[in-house]
């Protein structure tokens, strides 16, 4: 027969300062252990979530990210007839040859700058973006060195707001909108036109060139001719692979968050550990008690270790609330497959929050075996003897 | 006195061990921690005495400078040398094989990075072979690079593949770093005579802040404006796209700490609660409350110092044995247990023991003796 929980509250209740310090060592490593996952979800999420299954980018052989890529102005030629594109409204294949370049800007509130990545784009470059959103202002006009930045990017940099003037290549660039892009990678760029662009960076050509796919199956011959034609040099990647290769950049902070967090909750564990000793010492008594009352050890260990984990989830769940306001705020680091700028934000999920309780559990279940090991398996005797 | 404190300390071994462990654990992580927020800030201790700046694009890294700075360079009063490169981005044999190489100005790069030593006849076969290439010991070794072996570099987004000689091996400077004549890419992807950056040695570290300005005021209102910075500030620059990590890891430091303060608090707070009539008893031989909390207090102090001489000490030994400086530039460049990030760790500890004992030692001094021999724990 099982000992009532209720037997469990109430000492736990008696010991409040000790139960409310050991659970607070674990609430501080799931709030460390969350935060730290949110960010890595986060960063991951806005790669994942970028791109239109029948979207393909290609790019020179060879090149890691459209930065390091070119394409020339007649392979654009050729690349616009091949067979599978889809076609607009007007019966135009829907291609848009794109220009990136990386520069560097201040960020707000701080003297030190990072790289933004402003995109020129072909005039179908936005139908090519379902996440494309204008939110302020209007879309730029060709030729009069305007720009439309995203809304994290508006946020996060200096001088690019809403008719603010932003500096690079050759000259002044009129901010006249601002727009959304979801949680993709999109909305951490600068956009603008491909030709006004170009000219302005002495760039002949482009950086990559992306293309709609008619379907699936429309997809995958794209990608072959793309591949077949030996005098392009070029290669074709859907965009979804294109982004989800650079998901890589998640992977330190991942293993930071692990590494962090594991080594606290060894820490935590200890602590949960001494307590449940000191817990098991001072009941000795009732323990013998217990036995002489018929419970088994088996019941005696199980309610132990049940008061432990107890403690850890009382622990577990204000980390999670701890963790919860961070959810959505938005940050940024530098992806590095692009050298540039990724505006993202804070990911807490429901699913991460049930890992940080079941890693608090796992804490309070490790620091309260040997303890209640110990419980179960005092001798009677000398156990009810003791004061 | 002391004799008493280590008693009591090991009088519940495993309660003591758990604690000590704990701490240790704790100690190891924030030291850790601790290290990178201090090479995150300051990526080179003592960068004011290298002699070396390095003038880029105002735009950005990613944009070039034309060839044509380099003798405009070298007239500013106080510029040594000058050497142009640029940043290659190719790697050998295999996409992991990252590592920084560099088409430097063979002519000039000696001069510049002074520190390099190599020995001079491989210095001038390096100069001689416009396919050949220099590396440093640290990357040499890495991939197991002789003298006379030939390397490809693939993967450039310069879209070029040089096939190179190595020619020397240096010690010292960035010894991580392959360099190879700036001449060579420069023909190949069609002369557009531009460089990367430029390095530029001093001829006193003290005149940094005079020189850069004369140099960036000098190609002020070009389309080619330069920013030049020193070494740490360059790699400072590069650590801020990283967004604000140093925020991110002092704040997990700081729950760390809070962490280990509750865990030997608690610890603190069971072992005086068990032994409140002790205390009354010594009381009532005659002991001041100063005495008792002294007493405490030691105790915590004896017991989070060794946990944390074990975790602080364990790091130090450790980072020092991984050498993470060796690893590369950047953050890396002089990644190591600095002195006085030992001593900022050790305060913590020391003030986490204190803390952690004061309240308890405190009420169980000040306790009515009376209630408290009567106490059963």
């Amino acid at each position: 027969m099982a000992i009532p929980l209720k037997y469990n509250l109430r000492n736990l209740a008696v010991r409040r300062t000790t139960t409310a310090m050991t659970a607070f060592s674990i609430t501080l490593t799931v709030t460390v252990f969350v935060v730290l996952m949110a960010l890595a979800r986060g960063l991951q999420s806005s790669l994942t979530a970028t791109g239109h299954p029948l979207n393909l980018i290609v790019m020179r052989e060879g090149s890691q990210s459209e930065t390091q890529s070119s394409v020339q102005r007649d392979a654009l030629q050729t690349l616009r007839y091949l067979e599978g594109i889809a076609k607009n409204e007007k019966g135009e294949p829907r291609v848009s040859p794109e220009l990136v370049v990386l520069i560097n800007l201040p960020r707000r509130g701080q003297g030190q700058g990072s790289n933004v990545t402003i995109r020129g784009l072909g005039p179908e470059g936005f139908a090519l973006r379902r996440e494309f959103k204008l939110v302020e202002g209007r879309e730029f006009k060709p030729g009069l060195r305007e720009v439309i930045v995203s809304k994290r990017i508006a946020e996060r940099f200096q001088s690019c707001g809403l008719g603010d003037k932003l500096k690079f290549a050759k000259g002044y660039w009129t901010v006249v909108g601002i727009f959304d892009a979801g949680n993709t990678a999109y909305a951490s760029e600068i956009w603008t036109d491909a030709e006004d662009l170009g000219q302005d960076f002495d760039r002949d050509g482009y950086s990559s060139v992306f293309l709609r796919a008619t379907d699936t199956a429309a997809l995958d011959r794209l990608k072959k001719q793309v591949a077949d034609d030996r005098r392009l040099h070029q290669k074709g990647l859907t965009e979804i692979e294109y982004y989800e290769k650079q998901t890589s950049t998640a992977g330190p902070i991942k293993f930071l968050g692990l590494f962090i967090a594991g080594l606290m909750a060894v820490g935590a564990s200890f602590a949960a550990m001494n307590t449940m000793y000191a817990a098991v010492a001072r009941r000795t008594k009732e323990i013998g008690a217990l036995r002489v009352l018929g419970f088994s050890r088996g019941s005696i260990l199980l309610s132990f270790i049940i008061e432990s984990v107890i403690i850890a989830a009382i622990g577990g769940f204000l980390g999670c609330v701890l963790a919860l306001p961070i959810n959505g705020v938005s940050t940024g680091t530098t992806n590095f497959t692009t050298f540039s700028e990724l505006a993202f934000s804070f990911r807490v999920t429901p699913e991460l929050l049930l890992q940080g309780m079941i890693f608090a559990v796992v804490m309070g279940f490790i620091g309260g075996l040997f303890p209640a090991w110990r419980a179960a398996h005092e001798n009677i005797v000398t156990a009810l003897r003791s004061t | 006195m002391w004799r008493l404190v280590l008693k009591n300390l090991l009088r519940n071994k495993r309660r003591s061990f758990l604690t000590a462990s704990s701490v240790c654990v704790s100690m190891f992580l924030l030291s850790t921690l601790a290290m990178v927020y201090t090479a995150l800030g300051a990526p080179i201790q003592d960068a004011d005495s290298i002699p070396i700046m390095m003038v880029r694009r105002a735009a950005g890294i990613v944009f070039p400078l034309p060839l044509s700075y380099a003798p405009k360079i070298r007239s500013v009063p106080g510029v040594a040398a000058c050497a142009g490169l640029t940043w290659f981005g190719g790697y050998w044999k295999d996409p992991a094989n990252q590592f920084a190489n560099f088409a430097v100005d063979a002519e000039n790069v000696f001069e510049v990075q002074a520190g390099v030593q190599i020995p001079p006849d491989q210095k001038e076969a390096f100069k001689r072979d416009r396919t050949g290439a220099v590396a440093g010991d640290l990357l040499a070794k890495r991939f197991g690079w002789k003298v006379g072996d030939r390397i490809t570099l693939l993967g450039s987004p310069w879209g070029f593949t040089p096939e190179l000689t190595l020619r020397g091996i240096y010690t010292g400077g960035p010894a991580d770093q392959l360099w190879f004549h700036w001449e060579y890419l420069n023909e190949s992807i069609g002369g557009l005579d531009q460089v990367g950056l430029y390095w530029v040695r001093l001829e006193k570290p003290e005149s940094a802040a005079q020189v850069g300005k004369t140099i960036d005021a000098m190609f002020r209102n070009t389309d080619n404006e330069t920013k030049t910075e020193s070494l740490s500030a360059f790699l400072l620059s590069f650590i801020a796209m990283l967004g604000n990590v140093r925020l991110v890891i002092f704040m997990i430091g700081s729950a760390v700490t809070f962490a280990v303060l509750l865990v030997v608090a608690n610890t603190m707070a069971m072992s005086i609660r068990e032994r409140t009539s002790e205390a009354a008893i010594m009381r009532s031989l005659g002991y001041q409350p100063s005495h008792i909390i002294g007493l405490f207090m030691a105790e915590s102090v004896v017991l989070t110092m060794f946990g944390a001489l074990m975790g602080i000490g364990g790091a130090k030994l450790l980072f020092d044995a991984l050498a993470l400086r060796q690893i590369g530039q950047f953050v890396f460049a002089d990644m190591r247990l600095r002195p006085e990030t030992l001593g900022v760790c050790f305060s913590i500890a020391l003030g986490i023991s204190l803390l952690a004992a004061f309240w308890p030692a405190y009420r169980a001094a000040r306790a009515n003796i009376a209630m408290a021999l009567r106490y059963v724990g």
